[in-house]
C-alpha cells in the first residue's frame, strides 16, 4: 500500500525537524495504522464470532447426553444480582429437555484465568463431564486438566444433590490428594498439577453452588422453551 | 586499671601460624557428617546407605570429569566435592531412585561449581542446587516418604531405589511395600506424611511431640531427622573452630522469633518455635549448609544478618508457600544476597568517615 | 535501488539471522519470548511464524518511510507500526484457531516489546530499501524460529517426553513409563536449556575462530 502521498516530505538530513513535521508524520502513521486496523478488524471479526459461538455450541451438544439443539439464558441469582449466569439449554430433536451445560470460572490457575464448561442434568442432580474451554496453564503440567483421564473421571458421573433448601449443594465440591477420594463431593486432584487442579475445583464449586439452584428454580421455563 | 594483667605482646615477623587448610576444615567436615550418614543407614536401612553411596560418588566424578575437561589437576583431593556429595544423599529423602540423585548430583556440581570455576567461586550451595532442581524436575518422587525403623530394611531395597534410568519411580509399588513391611512388624497405618506435611496438609493441624521430633524417629530426608545427632556434630565443627557459629546462630535465632511471634497470635494454627526448629530440615540446613564457607557473606555482622534472613524466609516459606519445607530455598535466597549483604557490612577503614553511599568494590 | 551504498550482498543479508548474527544465540535479543514459550514444540513454531510475519511487514512498511520520518520521532513511529502488526496478527490467529490463541496467551501482544523487531527497524529497515529490509526481515525470523526450535525441541522432549505435543501428530519418545522432568517445562528449564545451547554454539564458535586463525597463519 502507497503511504508516500500523504505523509508530507521531511527532509531528513536536517536532524532538528520543526514541531509540526513531526506532528504531521505521526499523525499520518496513527491514521494508516488506524485504517489498516479496522479494515483486518471488520474482516475478521464475523469468523472470530463464529469460531467461539461454535466452540460453544458443539461443546454444550457434547456435554448434555443425545443434545442436537442448543438455546442461551440468562439468569440472575439473587446472592449476587450484578453478576449473568449463563445457562445453555440441550434439547433433543423434538424440543424435549435434556439438561444443561454451565460455566465455571477461576482466576487462580498458574496461567490465570481457566474457563470450562460442564454438563448438568437437573433430574438426575448429576454432573455428566466438563470440557476446558480457556486455559494457558503451563503445558505438560497444568494443562493435563485438560487431557488427564484420571482426573476427568471425577466429573464423569457425579452426583450433586441440594439439600431440603433447595439453595445449597448437599455436598459441597471439595478437593482431596490424588488416590484419596472416593467420598460425596470429593474430586482427586492431579499430583504434580495442584495449582491447576484447585482452581478447576473452586470455579466448579463457585458455579456448582450459585447456578444448580438457579437451574431448579427456572426449570419449568427451561423445559417449555424447547417446545 | 591494670595494664600488666594483660599485657599487649608484639612479636617481630615472621609470625607462625596454626596451619589450617581449606582441604583440613572440608576433611573434618566430611568426619562430622559420617555421624549423621550413620544414623540415616540405621533408620532407612540399605537405601540409604546405597544413596549416599551414589551421591557422593556421582560429585566427586562429576567434578573429576570437569576438571578433566578444562585440562587442570584435578580438585577432589580438596574433599569439599565429597561433603557435597555426602550432604545431598542427606538432604534427599530415603527412596529417592538412584538415577535421580545421580542426576541431581551432575546438575548442582557442574553447574554450580565446576562452571564457575570451582570451589571458591561457587555462589550457591552445589548440593542445595543439585537438591533444588530434582524438587522442581521431580516433586512427585521428591516428596514421598518412607518411615523410619522399617522392618527388614537391611535385607531389601525399596522397590523405587533401583528404578531403571528416565522412567518413572513407581510410587505405588513404594507404599504397598511399607504398608507390607509395617505389618509384619504389626502396624496398621502409615499416612505417608512427615512431621511438616502433617502439621500443613491435615484438615486438623497435627503437632508431632517433641522427644519424637529430637530423637529423629519421623519421617523425612536421610540425614535429616536426627535433630540430636546433628546438633552434636554441628558443636564438633565449632569447637574445632571449622564453622562460623554465628550463622547457625543466627539462623535459629531468626527462626525462633518469628515462629514464636506466629504462634502467639494463634497457638492452634501455628506450631510451636520449637517444633519449627527441630521438624524438617532446618537444623541440618543451619549448621551444614547455610554455613558454607564460599557462599556467605564475610564480614561478622553480616554474617548474623544472613543466618537472620535464612531463619525468617524459612518460617515464611513453612507457613505461606505451597511446599511444608522451605529450608533449601530459603538458603537459596541467602546464598544470592549473600555478596550484598558482604558489601553492604563493609567496616569503616580505621581513620575515615563513613561514607553514606555503597562501597564499591 | 541507485542510492544504496555498496554493502554487503542480498545473499549475505538474507543469510546473515541464520547463524552468523542469529538473533537469539549470538545478538541475544528476545529472549523474553525465547524463554516464555519454548516449552513444546508447536509453541515455538507459532511464535516463530507470527515474529515473522510482524518483522517482514514492518520491514517493508519502515524502509518505504524511512525518508520521511524526522529523527527525533522514529522510534514513536516504529513502535505504532510494529503495534499494528501485531494486532493484526492476533485478530487473524484468533480467526483461524482458538486452540492455538489460548496457548500462546499473551506472547502474541508481547510481541510489541520483542527487542527483534525493533532492532532491526532501527538497525536495518531504516536505513535499507525495501527489498535488502524484507531479505533481512526474512532470514531473521527464520533464525528466530531455528532458536525457539532448538529450545522448545529440548524442553519438550525432556520434559513430557513427546514431540509436537497438542497437535494431531504428536509422537512420545519413551513410552508411558517415562518420568517427564517437569523442570524442563517450567521457566527454570528455559532458562537451563538456553544456558547450555549458548555454551555450545559460543565454544564451537571460538574453536572455528581459532582453527581459521590457525589457518591462516600457516
Amino acid at each position: 500500500m502507497s503511504v508516500s502521498e500523504t505523509t508530507p516530505p521531511v527532509d531528513q538530513k536536517k536532524d532538528n525537524a520543526g514541531s509540526l513535521a513531526m506532528l504531521r508524520t505521526l499523525g499520518a502513521i496513527s491514521f494508516v495504522s488506524g485504517i489498516l486496523l479496522s479494515v483486518v478488524y471488520q474482516a475478521t471479526f464475523s469468523r472470530i464470532q463464529t469460531n467461539t459461538e461454535e466452540r460453544i455450541r458443539s461443546t454444550v451438544l457434547e456435554l448434555v447426553p443425545g443434545s442436537v439443539i442448543q438455546k442461551e439464558f440468562t439468569f440472575f441469582s439473587e446472592a449476587s444480582p450484578d453478576v449473568p449466569r449463563t445457562v445453555y439449554a440441550g434439547y433433543d430433536a423434538s424440543g424435549t429437555f435434556l439438561g444443561v451445560a454451565l460455566e465455571a470460572i477461576d482466576l487462580g490457575g498458574y496461567g490465570g484465568e481457566i474457563k470450562l464448561l460442564y454438563g448438568y442434568i437437573p433430574d438426575e442432580h448429576k454432573i455428566v463431564g466438563t470440557k476446558v474451554l480457556l486455559c494457558k496453564e503451563t503445558p505438560g503440567l497444568g494443562d493435563k486438566i485438560k487431557t488427564d483421564e484420571h482426573f476427568q473421571k471425577n466429573f464423569e458421573s457425579l452426583s450433586v444433590p441440594l439439600d431440603d433448601s433447595r439453595q445449597h449443594l448437599l455436598y459441597p465440591l471439595k478437593l482431596v490428594k490424588a488416590g484419596a477420594g472416593g467420598g460425596p463431593g470429593q474430586i482427586e486432584a492431579i499430583s504434580g498439577a495442584t495449582i491447576s487442579s484447585t482452581a478447576v475445583v473452586n470455579g466448579m464449586k463457585e458455579s456448582t453452588e450459585v447456578v444448580l439452584p438457579l437451574v431448579h428454580q427456572h426449570l419449568q421455563e427451561l423445559k417449555e422453551q424447547g417446545k | 586499671m591494670s595494664t600488666e594483667a594483660r599485657p599487649l605482646i608484639i612479636g617481630s615477623s615472621p609470625h607462625i601460624r596454626v596451619k589450617q587448610s581449606v582441604p583440613d576444615i572440608m576433611f573434618h567436615v566430611a568426619l562430622a557428617l559420617l555421624p549423621v550418614a550413620a544414623f540415616a543407614v540405621w533408620s532407612f536401612g540399605l537405601s540409604a546407605l546405597l544413596l549416599l553411596l551414589t551421591t557422593t560418588a556421582a560429585c566427586v566424578a562429576t567434578e573429576h570429569t570437569a576438571c578433566l575437561i578444562a585440562r587442570r589437576s584435578t580438585t577432589i583431593r580438596d574433599w569439599s566435592v565429597v561433603v557435597t556429595g555426602l550432604i545431598l544423599g542427606l538432604t534427599l529423602p530415603p527412596s529417592t531412585p538412584l538415577w535421580m540423585a545421580v542426576l541431581g548430583s551432575i546438575f548442582g556440581v557442574s553447574v554450580t561449581k565446576s562452571l564457575f570455576g570451582g570451589l571458591g567461586y561457587n555462589c550457591f550451595n552445589p548440593a542445595l542446587v543439585g537438591r533444588a532442581f530434582l524438587q522442581i524436575a521431580f516433586p512427585i518422587p521428591l516428596t514421598t516418604w518412607t518411615p523410619p525403623d522399617l522392618p527388614g530394611r537391611f535385607s531389601s531395597l525399596l522397590p523405587t531405589t533401583l528404578t531403571f534410568p528416565f522412567l518413572r519411580a513407581d510410587t505405588a509399588a513404594l507404599a504397598d511395600y511399607i504398608r507390607t513391611a509395617l505389618a509384619s512388624g504389626g502396624v496398621d497405618g502409615w499416612s505417608g506424611a512427615t512431621p511438616l506435611s502433617m502439621w500443613k496438609f491435615a484438615e486438623v493441624p497435627q503437632f508431632e511431640s517433641l522427644p519424637r521430633l529430637f530423637l529423629g524417629s519421623i519421617a523425612g530426608s536421610t540425614g535429616e531427622t536426627a535433630t540430636w545427632l546433628i546438633i552434636l556434630c554441628g558443636l564438633y565443627l565449632i569447637a574445632r573452630n571449622m564453622m562460623n557459629w554465628r550463622i547457625p546462630a543466627g539462623m535459629l535465632l531468626g527462626a525462633f522469633l518469628l515462629s514464636g511471634a506466629f504462634w502467639l497470635s494463634d497457638k492452634t494454627h501455628y506450631p510451636s518455635p520449637m517444633f519449627m526448629l527441630f521438624s524438617g530440615g532446618l537444623m541440618f540446613g543451619a549448621l551444614f549448609m547455610a554455613s558454607d564457607m564460599v557462599a556467605s557473606p564475610m564480614t561478622s555482622a553480616g554474617v548474623w544478618i544472613y543466618g537472620f534472613f535464612i531463619g525468617m524466609v524459612t518460617v515464611i516459606i513453612r507457613i505461606f508457600g505451597a511446599l511444608p519445607e522451605g529450608v533449601m530455598f530459603a538458603i537459596l535466597l541467602g546464598n544470592a544476597v549473600s555478596p550484598l549483604i558482604t558489601s553492604a557490612t563493609q567496616p569503616r577503614t580505621y581513620g575515615l568517615v563513613r561514607q553514606k553511599r555503597w562501597i564499591k568494590q | 535501488m541507485s542510492m544504496e551504498k555498496k554493502g554487503p550482498s542480498s545473499w549475505d543479508v538474507f543469510f546473515a539471522g541464520f547463524w552468523r548474527d542469529n538473533p537469539v544465540f549470538v545478538m541475544l535479543l528476545g529472549t523474553c519470548p525465547t524463554l516464555a514459550v519454548t516449552n513444546s514444540v508447536i509453541n515455538c513454531f507459532a511464535m516463530g511464524v507470527s515474529t515473522l510475519f510482524v518483522l517482514v511487514m514492518s520491514g517493508i512498511l519502515i524502509s518505504m518511510l524511512r525518508n520521511f520520518i524526522p529523527k527525533q520521532v522514529r522510534i514513536a513511529s516504529f513502535i505504532v507500526v510494529i503495534a499494528t502488526f501485531v494486532t493484526i496478527v492476533d485478530y487473524l490467529i484468533q480467526s483461524i484457531s482458538l486452540d492455538l490463541y489460548d496457548s500462546l496467551g499473551a506472547f502474541i501482544q508481547l510481541i510489541v516489546v520483542n527487542c527483534i523487531i525493533l532492532g532491526r527497524a532501527e538497525a536495518f529497515a531504516s536505513r535499507n530499501g525495501v527489498m535488502r529490509s524484507v531479505l533481512d526481515a526474512i532470514g531473521m525470523g527464520i533464525g528466530f524460529t531455528i532458536a525457539l526450535l532448538c529450545l522448545g525441541v529440548v524442553r519438550e522432549v525432556l520434559g513430557n517426553g513427546t514431540l509436537l505435543m497438542n497437535t494431531p501428530y504428536e509422537i512420545s519418545l519413551f513410552g508411558p513409563r517415562f518420568e517427564p522432568w517437569s523442570v524442563m517445562i517450567l521457566p527454570p528449564g528455559g532458562f537451563f536449556v538456553l544456558g547450555v545451547e549458548l555454551l555450545f554454539f559460543n565454544w564451537w564458535r571460538k574453536r572455528k575462530e581459532a582453527r581459521a586463525l590457525a589457518q591462516a597463519k600457516a
